[in-house]
C-alpha cells in the first residue's frame, strides 16, 4: 500500500518537473575561412514545464546556434535535442507544440498580415472556424484587428512584434522560443510585449526559453538562466541562486545629515562620498547591526538603500571571469 | 506527407502571386508577348518556310511553358531566402519533401494555366491548327515538358541548398544552358558527335524532337515520346534523392539557417 503511494507520490513530481526541452551533450563545429571552430561544445541544460528559462551570453556565444538546434533547422555533430521527450529530427510533428519570436521577424513584402496569419494557422491543422474565433480573440488582445490587411511590411516595430506574437500564440503552443523579442521596441511597448510574454506564461502555462541582451528584462521574467560563453555553459540554475553564487555581498547605502566622524567611518570599512557613506554588507548580515553602530557614535541617519546585484552585474562578472 | 502543410504553402504561394505584380507580369506578360512575337514571325513566314516558322512558334510556346514551371518552383525557394522567412516556416515541423511539393503544386497550377491561355492564343489568335489536329499529342508533350521541368527544378533547388542563396540566380538561368543543349529549333544531328550523347539526355530534346517530327508529318512519333516520358521522369526520380541528401546536408553544415 505504502508502496502504490510512494509510487503515485513519485509519478506526480515527475509530471510536475517533466522537462519540456531536453538538451543533452550538443557539440557543433563550423568552418570559416578554412578554420573549424565550435560554436557549441557539449551544452546541457534542461527547460522545465511551465518556467521562463533566459539563454545569456555575450555576442556570439552560441545562443542563436544553440535555438536553431532546437527549432531543428541545424543539426549538431553530436548529442541530442528532445521537445517534450521526442527527438524532431525523427517525429517532426512534435514541432506543431512550439513557436518562435524574434526581434527581427520578417515574411514576404507581398503578403498581408491576414495572409500570414492565416497561413500559421492552416500549417499548425487549425481547423478554419477554429482559427478565425483564434485570430480574432488574438489579434483584439493585441490590438492589431484593424491591421489583418496592412502588408506585413509596412507595419512599425511594435504593431510587428504584436503581430508575431499573435503569430506566436496561434497554435496555442507548449514553448514558444524568444530570440531578442523587444530588439528595437519603445520602452511602451517592451513593458507591453513583456506582461504578454507573463500572460501566456502564466495564463496558457507556455514555457518560455527566452534570449534578450537586455539583463533587466531577463531577471523581470525569467525562473532560471543558463549563461552560455563560446560554445559552453558555464553556469546555471535560478537567478537569485546563480547571483548569490557570484556575488556573497550587497551594497548599503546610507545617506547622514552630516558626514562627521570619518576615521571612525573608514575604521569600519565605509567608503564615503559627501554625506553618502556605502559598505559592502555580507548577505547573512542583517542591516540593523550596521544602523546601531551609527547610531552609536551619534551619527544622524537620513536615509538608508540597499543595493542588491543586478543580472546585469552578474553577466559582467561571468564575461570578465571568462574573459580571464 | 502531411497535405495541410503543403496545402498551407500552396496558399502562401497564391497569396505572393495575387499581390505581387511583377510574378503576375512574369505569368501572363512574357508568355502572352511570346506568342504574339512568334505568332506574327510565323505568320510572315509561312509564304518561305512554313514548316520552319511553324517549329519556331510551337518550340517557344513549350520552352517558355518549361521555364515557367521549373523557375516559378526555384523562385519561391529564393523567394523564401530573401524575404527572410525561410526560417518561420521550417520551424513548423514542415519536411523538406512537403517544402518541395508544395512548390511543385503551385508551380504546376500555375504553368498549366499559363500554357492553356498560350495555346488557347495561338490557336485562335494564330490559327495553329495542328494544336487541334493533334490535341492529345500536344496535351501529353506539354505534360511530358512538366514532368521533365520539375525534375530539373528539383536540381536546380538542390544546387541553391548545397551551395547557397548567392546562387539563386541559377533559379532563372539554369534553363538557357539547358535550351542551348536541347535541341529546341533543329535536330540534333546538328551538334557536334561528341555533344550529341549529352543532347540526348536533356529533358527536352525528345519532346523538342517530336514538336518538329508533328510539324512535319502532323502525327506524333511514338519513338521519341517514349524517350521523352523516360528521360523526364529519370530526372524526377534521381533528382529526389539528390534533393533529399542536399537539404539533409544543408541543415547540417547550416545553409539552412544562413537561407534564413
Amino acid at each position: 500500500m505504502l508502496n502504490i503511494f510512494y509510487n503515485v507520490i513519485m509519478k506526480t513530481i515527475e509530471v510536475n518537473a517533466m522537462n519540456v526541452i531536453e538538451v543533452s551533450g550538443v557539440s557543433k563545429k563550423f568552418k570559416e575561412q578554412g578554420r573549424k571552430f565550435y560554436a557549441l561544445r557539449d551544452v546541457s541544460f534542461d527547460v522545465r514545464d511551465g518556467e521562463i528559462f533566459g539563454l545569456l551570453g555575450p555576442n556570439g556565444s552560441g545562443k542563436t546556434t544553440m535555438l536553431n538546434i532546437i527549432m531543428n533547422i541545424l543539426d549538431p555533430d553530436t548529442g541530442h535535442v528532445k521537445i517534450l521527450g521526442k527527438d524532431p529530427r525523427k517525429d517532426r510533428i512534435v514541432m506543431e507544440s512550439l513557436n518562435f519570436v524574434s526581434g527581427d521577424a520578417r515574411f514576404h513584402w507581398a503578403l498581408t498580415v491576414g495572409n500570414v496569419l492565416n497561413f500559421y494557422g492552416m500549417i499548425y491543422n487549425i481547423e478554419k472556424a477554429e482559427r478565425k474565433k483564434r485570430l480574432n480573440e488574438l489579434t483584439k488582445a493585441f490590438g492589431i484587428e484593424h491591421l489583418l490587411n496592412r502588408r506585413f511590411y509596412t507595419l512599425s516595430t511594435g504593431e510587428t512584434m504584436r503581430a508575431v506574437l499573435v503569430k506566436a500564440l496561434l497554435n496555442k503552443p507548449k514553448i514558444i522560443l524568444m530570440d531578442e523579442p523587444t530588439l528595437g521596441l519603445d520602452p511602451e511597448i517592451a513593458i507591453k510585449v513583456r506582461k504578454e510574454i507573463r500572460k501566456a506564461n502564466k495564463k496558457y502555462n507556455t514555457t518560455v526559453l527566452l534570449t534578450s541582451h537586455y539583463m533587466s528584462e531577463v531577471e523581470e521574467l525569467a525562473d532560471r538562466i543558463a549563461f552560455i560563453y563560446k560554445g559552453s555553459i558555464v553556469d546555471t540554475g535560478s537567478i537569485s541562486d546563480v547571483k548569490s553564487k557570484k556575488f556573497d555581498t550587497y551594497e548599503v547605502i546610507i545617506t547622514l545629515t552630516e558626514a562627521k566622524d570619518r576615521r571612525f567611518l573608514l575604521k569600519n570599512g565605509f567608503r564615503i562620498k559627501g554625506n553618502k557613506i556605502s559598505k559592502s554588507v555580507s548577505n547573512d548580515k542583517n542591516i540593523s547591526e550596521i544602523l546601531s553602530l551609527l547610531e552609536s557614535r551619534g551619527l544622524r541617519i537620513n536615509y538608508v538603500e540597499t543595493r542588491k546585484p543586478t543580472l546585469e552585474d552578474y553577466f559582467v562578472k561571468m564575461l570578465n571571469e571568462a574573459e580571464e | 506527407m502531411k497535405m495541410y502543410k503543403v496545402f498551407a504553402l500552396v496558399y502562401l504561394d497564391f497569396k505572393i502571386f495575387a499581390n505581387a505584380k511583377g510574378r503576375l507580369a512574369e505569368f501572363l506578360y512574357f508568355p502572352i508577348t511570346t506568342v504574339i512575337l512568334w505568332g506574327l514571325f510565323s505568320d510572315f513566314v509561312k509564304d518561305m518556310a512554313l514548316q520552319a516558322g511553324l517549329v519556331v512558334f510551337v518550340v517557344n510556346i513549350f520552352w517558355t511553358f518549361a521555364y515557367l514551371a521549373q523557375s516559378t518552383v526555384n523562385m519561391q525557394v529564393n523567394e523564401d531566402s530573401w524575404s527572410g522567412s525561410m526560417k518561420q516556416i521550417m520551424i513548423t515541423g514542415l519536411s523538406e519533401f512537403e517544402y518541395l511539393f508544395a512548390r511543385i503544386i503551385s508551380s504546376t497550377i500555375v504553368s498549366l494555366l499559363v500554357i492553356a491561355v498560350m495555346l488557347g492564343l495561338a490557336y485562335y489568335g494564330f490559327g495553329l491548327t495542328l494544336l487541334a489536329q493533334n490535341f492529345y499529342a500536344i496535351i501529353m508533350l506539354s505534360l511530358i515538358t512538366l514532368v521533365g521541368s520539375i525534375g530539373l527544378a528539383i536540381l536546380v533547388a538542390s544546387i541553391i541548398f548545397m551551395a547557397g542563396i548567392e546562387y539563386a540566380f541559377l533559379g532563372w538561368t539554369s534553363s538557357q544552358i539547358f535550351l542551348l543543349l536541347s535541341a529546341p529549333f533543329y535536330p540534333a544531328t546538328i551538334y557536334p558527335p561528341v555533344i550529341q550523347p549529352l543532347v540526348w539526355v536533356m529533358p527536352f530534346t525528345a519532346v523538342f524532337e517530336n514538336v518538329r517530327f508533328i510539324v512535319a508529318n502532323g502525327a506524333i512519333d511514338s519513338t521519341l515520346l517514349g524517350i521523352s516520358i523516360i528521360t523526364a521522369a529519370a530526372y524526377v526520380i534521381f533528382s529526389l534523392p539528390i534533393y533529399y541528401y542536399v537539404f539533409k546536408y544543408a541543415k547540417k553544415t547550416g545553409r539552412i539557417v544562413r537561407m534564413s
